[in-house]
């Protein structure tokens, strides 16, 4: 199954946790702190709640057919007609979910970081570390996460204690003032992000050596990663209050802004993009490497690889296109989104798995 | 014409870098689709940057499709709109 | 193999060697006779500054044309003879064609050829000047030993078969290089270096053809992996006492005959910045030490793009006071940050490299010309900013506590596309640049070995010796990826010690 290596279970849920975090701890924070206001954490909470379910889901799912990717899955599972269908779904979402990934990074460098850049530099620049990582193979970029990763935890533990004594307990108050219904949308909107994508890494599962140990570490990653967003939104709404938090596009930033440890080490918050910047560089690459890989398997090509550049202007190109502004990213965001991503994220996995225990029994090993 | 210039490079430094393995591995299909998606991607880049075409925008497809049960469950869940 | 073989005529022999020698003045041909009975014809053949002429006299020719002299049958054991009993030398081998002859003598050997027989013996006798053991001119410890390898393949050998008196460390020698065919010496340990690096290493020597090889450096060329990369996958020593540790760890060590740096291989990053006195002195000094090479790194990699980060286009960051200093500072100066930065940079590699090539007597006008003209009167002269020529020197210093010359150099060259992203692209630049860099040595390997182990695949185990230098009664197993045959090194510590 291609020649791009083998990665330890490890390197999988250092990847997993990562790419958990990805866009979410960037994006989410404010929408939630709009539907839900000061319980905005609570939203996430619930989010977290409902990543545990999805990440189960793909894990029994993974478990019954350890050897084979989504596009295997789906054929075996479907037939080879239907099956095709699914995988060419798959590959589209995936694609999509890579430009739209790319537009939240350069909206983000190009709005707070570096104004008189040209987005499509700064797309362009990305995009081409990301096709660099994924054409290395999943090995390579595997290592690259376990290298980064201390200095990713390190980072966040310096955001979250230098802001400790800023949090505000007034800020949380009323409590449990938002309604059931829209915690839920909170938390909908929060799996969405966070755990529904972590569909698209289907595609790398057969390469996970040891994929039983990494199963069985699946589910407490995804939830840390979870976790990680959780205190960002929690210190958001603590900090800045609710209503600045809904009210910027990228509440965390404003957060890193904030620090200020003894009136030295202040406005550093250029450093904390970083942060963002491995997060949101694993999402992406694991987008496209789904995507790459995907086109790969459903036409039979030996290799991904060599395809890898002209796919990544694609990419360039319509990360340009999807969102034409931003009003029109938030409204896809809030309404379109969450029922799309819920298709592919849970119906068809749900789909897969129903019908392949009809086909062929319960999976064996069920942890 | 400076858009023109710079995807023109890197068109050309991209085929350098994979056609002699292509070649090499005599990979018909993997050729064809390379070069398929390459003229696709420039050719649409250039179009949108220099001639500023409307490239279809597929999130507008999807919108299509799942607008209607997306704003109903926003409405019911969020308030957001 | 086609080599012409030896006549049984001795003069023909004679006259085909000149011959192939061009007739050069300092081959010696020495004919002479053994035995007084039925005395046989003899030629003796050596390089005269290759052969030592002293052990020549004593050890072949007085024994062949004095104790020959005593009644022997000149017949079809005079080869066996001289071999079994007379000629008392350590090493003789047998020589059947002119190219053999040619080589042998050429090596430094002494060859004896008899009339009436169509082979000779080679002799060893090799007796050329030679630099003595000394100290390492590039590596130099505090504290330690200070024994450097020589140019001669067997000195190194030797120094190295001092160190580790295993009979498991092996030898295998070959001659590379058509012309030059010089002696290069594989050594491993028997047990301990991984079978398919080993075996690796072999095939890579073997697909060798070229004319010369006249430094390490030629065979690290050739044998280094094929990815593109600025980075070394080849790590160079002068020090017989990292060889041996190295060898120790299962690693691979290639000598060279005519160069005392000993390649050793496969090269993993985190050795690049481990300097053998690490373990002389205790495991805090060695960590404290370690931590601050890789601070050292940091600033040698990142500083200048740093700087130019900052102060093109993220000023918030500095604090107030810093920021009015370096502002007024920065008013005289014609130039943005990059340019200055580049220029500074050039120059000092200019005179980095100038100084290394200067004739010893004009060192100190380098020196003097490169800290007040430069530095100072650029700085009045209103060409640079004093905080960039701070920027630099501070940068160029970082660069030399890298202990391995060749990392240091991969570090100073990345310096400028650094400095060229972060000019344009600001921190953005810099993030784009530090993952590049991340990617890449992801991907790299040395050997098969992932280049970055252990930190990426992690190998809990081995981490002890990466910025931490575990004091040694800790460091129990052998680096997992190359000792995987012999992982332990020493046993459970028993009682006794400072706990």
């Amino acid at each position: 199954m291609g020649n791009d290596g083998k990665i330890s279970a490890r390197q999988f849920l250092v990847l997993l946790f990562l790419y958990t975090i990805g866009t979410t701890i960037l994006v989410i924070p404010s929408g939630l702190a709009t539907v839900a206001r000061q319980d905005a954490w609570i939203g996430a909470l619930a989010g977290v709640l409902i990543g545990l379910g999805v990440a189960a889901l793909y894990r029994t799912l993974w478990g019954k057919y350890p050897n084979l990717s989504f596009a295997g899955i789906c054929e075996r599972v479907l037939g080879k007609v239907v099956g095709k269908a699914v995988t060419l779904a798959f590959v589209f979402y995936a694609f999509i979910g890579s430009t739209t990934v790319l537009y939240y990074v350069g909206n983000f460098f190009t709005t707070q970081i570096m104004p008189e850049t040209p987005i499509q530099f700064i797309n362009g620049l990305f995009a081409v570390i990301v096709v660099m990582g994924v054409r290395m193979g999943a090995e390579a970029l595997a290592r690259s996460a376990e290298i980064i990763l201390p200095w990713f935890i390190g980072l966040f533990f310096v955001l979250i204690l230098s802001l400790s004594p800023d949090l505000k307990i007034e800020q949380f108050q009323p409590v449990m003032e938002a309604r059931p219904n829209e915690i839920i949308g909170a938390a909908l909107s929060f799996a969405g992000t966070a755990s529904l994508p972590l569909v698209f890494l289907f595609m790398l599962f057969p390469r996970v050596q040891m994929a039983d140990q990494a199963r069985k570490g699946m589910l407490i990653v995804h939830v840390a990663g979870g976790l990680c967003v959780f205190l960002v939104t929690l210190f958001s709404i603590g900090v800045l209050g609710a209503d600045v938090t809904s009210r910027n596009m990228f509440p965390s930033y404003e957060l890193a802004k904030k620090i200020n440890i003894g009136n030295f080490f202040q406005r550093i918050e250029v450093i904390m993009a970083g942060l963002w910047f491995v997060s949101t560089y694993y999402k992406t690459s694991l987008y496209f490497y789904g995507f790459a890989t995907g086109v790969a398997e459903m036409l039979n090509l030996k290799d991904y690889k060599s395809l890898t550049w002209p796919m990544g202007i694609l990419m360039v190109l319509y990360s340009l296109v999807v969102y034409p502004n931003v009003v029109y990213m938030q409204h896809w965001d809030a309404t379109v989104y969450i029922p799309y991503i819920l298709v592919m994220g849970a119906v068809v996995p749900l789909l897969l798995l129903t019908a392949g225990i009809i086909r062929s029994g319960l999976p064996d090993g069920r942890e | 014409m400076w858009t023109f210039l710079g995807i023109a490079v890197l068109a050309g430094a991209i085929t350098a870098g994979e056609m002699p393995s292509l070649r090499k591995r005599r990979a018909v299909k993997e050729l064809i689709l390379f070069i398929l998606l390459l003229v696709a991607g420039c050719g649409l880049y250039i179009a949108r940057q220099v001639y500023h075409a409307t490239i279809p925008n597929p999130l507008d497809g999807i919108a299509a499709i799942f607008g209607p049960l997306g704003e109903w469950m926003s409405n019911s869940l969020g308030g957001k709109g | 193999m086609n080599s012409t073989a030896l006549n049984a005529v001795l003069e023909a022999n004679i006259a085909a060697l000149r011959e192939k020698l061009n007739n050069s003045g300092d081959l010696i041909v020495r004919e002479f006779l053994i035995g007084s009975s039925a005395p046989a014809g003899a030629a003796l053949f050596f390089i005269d500054g290759l052969a030592d002429s002293h052990s020549i006299h004593q050890f072949i020719l007085e024994p062949l044309m004095l104790q020959g002299a005593s009644p022997m049958a000149s017949g079809a054991s005079l080869p066996g003879r001289l071999k079994d009993s007379l000629l008392t030398v350590g090493q003789i081998g047998e020589i059947r064609s002119l190219d053999e002859l040619a080589e042998s003598i050429l090596s430094g050997k002494a060859a004896l050829l008899l009339q009436g027989w169509d082979f000779g013996f080679e002799i060893a006798m090799a007796g050329w000047e030679r630099r003595n053991v000394s100290e390492p001119t590039n590596q130099t410890v505090v504290r330690g030993p200070k024994e450097s390898f020589t140019e001669n393949l067997r000195t190194n050998t030797a120094l190295i078969r001092r160190k580790i008196k295993d009979p498991a460390l092996t030898l295998e020698e070959r001659k590379i290089g058509r012309r030059t065919k010089t002696a290069v010496a594989m050594m491993f340990i028997q047990g301990i270096a991984s079978d398919s690096v080993v075996r690796e290493v072999r095939q890579r020597l073997d697909r060798i053809d070229t004319d010369a090889i006249l430094e390490s450096g030629y065979i690290e060329e050739f044998i280094q992996d094929e990815k593109i990369t600025v980075f070394p996958t080849v790590q160079n020593s002068e020090r017989p006492d990292s060889v041996a540790a190295a060898l120790l760890e299962g690693h691979v060590a290639l000598i060279v005959d005519g160069t005392p740096h000993v390649l050793v291989v496969p090269a993993l990053f985190i050795q690049f910045m481990q300097a053998s006195e690490d373990y002389y002195q205790r495991s805090d000094i060695g960590t404290l030490i370690r931590i601050i090479r890789y601070i050292g790194l940091f600033i040698a990699l990142f500083g200048p793009a740093l700087y130019i980060a900052i102060t093109t286009f993220h000023q918030e960051m500095l604090p107030t006071q810093l920021l009015i200093s370096l502002a007024a500072q920065r008013e005289g100066v014609p130039f943005p940050a990059f340019i200055e930065g580049l220029m500074m940079e050039i120059t000092y590699e200019i005179l980095r490299e100038a100084g290394i090539r200067m004739p010893r007597a004009v060192g100190q006008a380098v020196s003097i010309v490169g800290t007040l003209v430069i530095g100072q009167a650029a700085v009045e002269a209103g060409i640079v900013s004093p905080a960039m020529v701070i920027v630099v020197s501070i940068t160029a210093i970082s660069s030399f506590v890298v202990p391995q010359f060749n990392m240091s150099i991969s570090i100073r060259i990345l310096r400028f596309p650094l400095m060229a992203l972060t000019a344009s692209f600001g921190m953005f630049g810099l993030f784009i640049g530090g993952f590049a860099l991340l990617l890449h040595l992801s991907g790299l390997r040395s050997f098969g070995v992932p280049y970055m182990s252990p930190v990426g695949p992690f190998h809990t185990g081995d981490l002890k010796d990466v910025i931490l230098r575990a004091p040694h009664p800790s460091m129990r197993k052998r680096p997992s990826l190359l000792g995987k045959r012999n992982p332990v090194r020493q046993s459970r510590r028993r009682g006794g010690g400072r706990r």
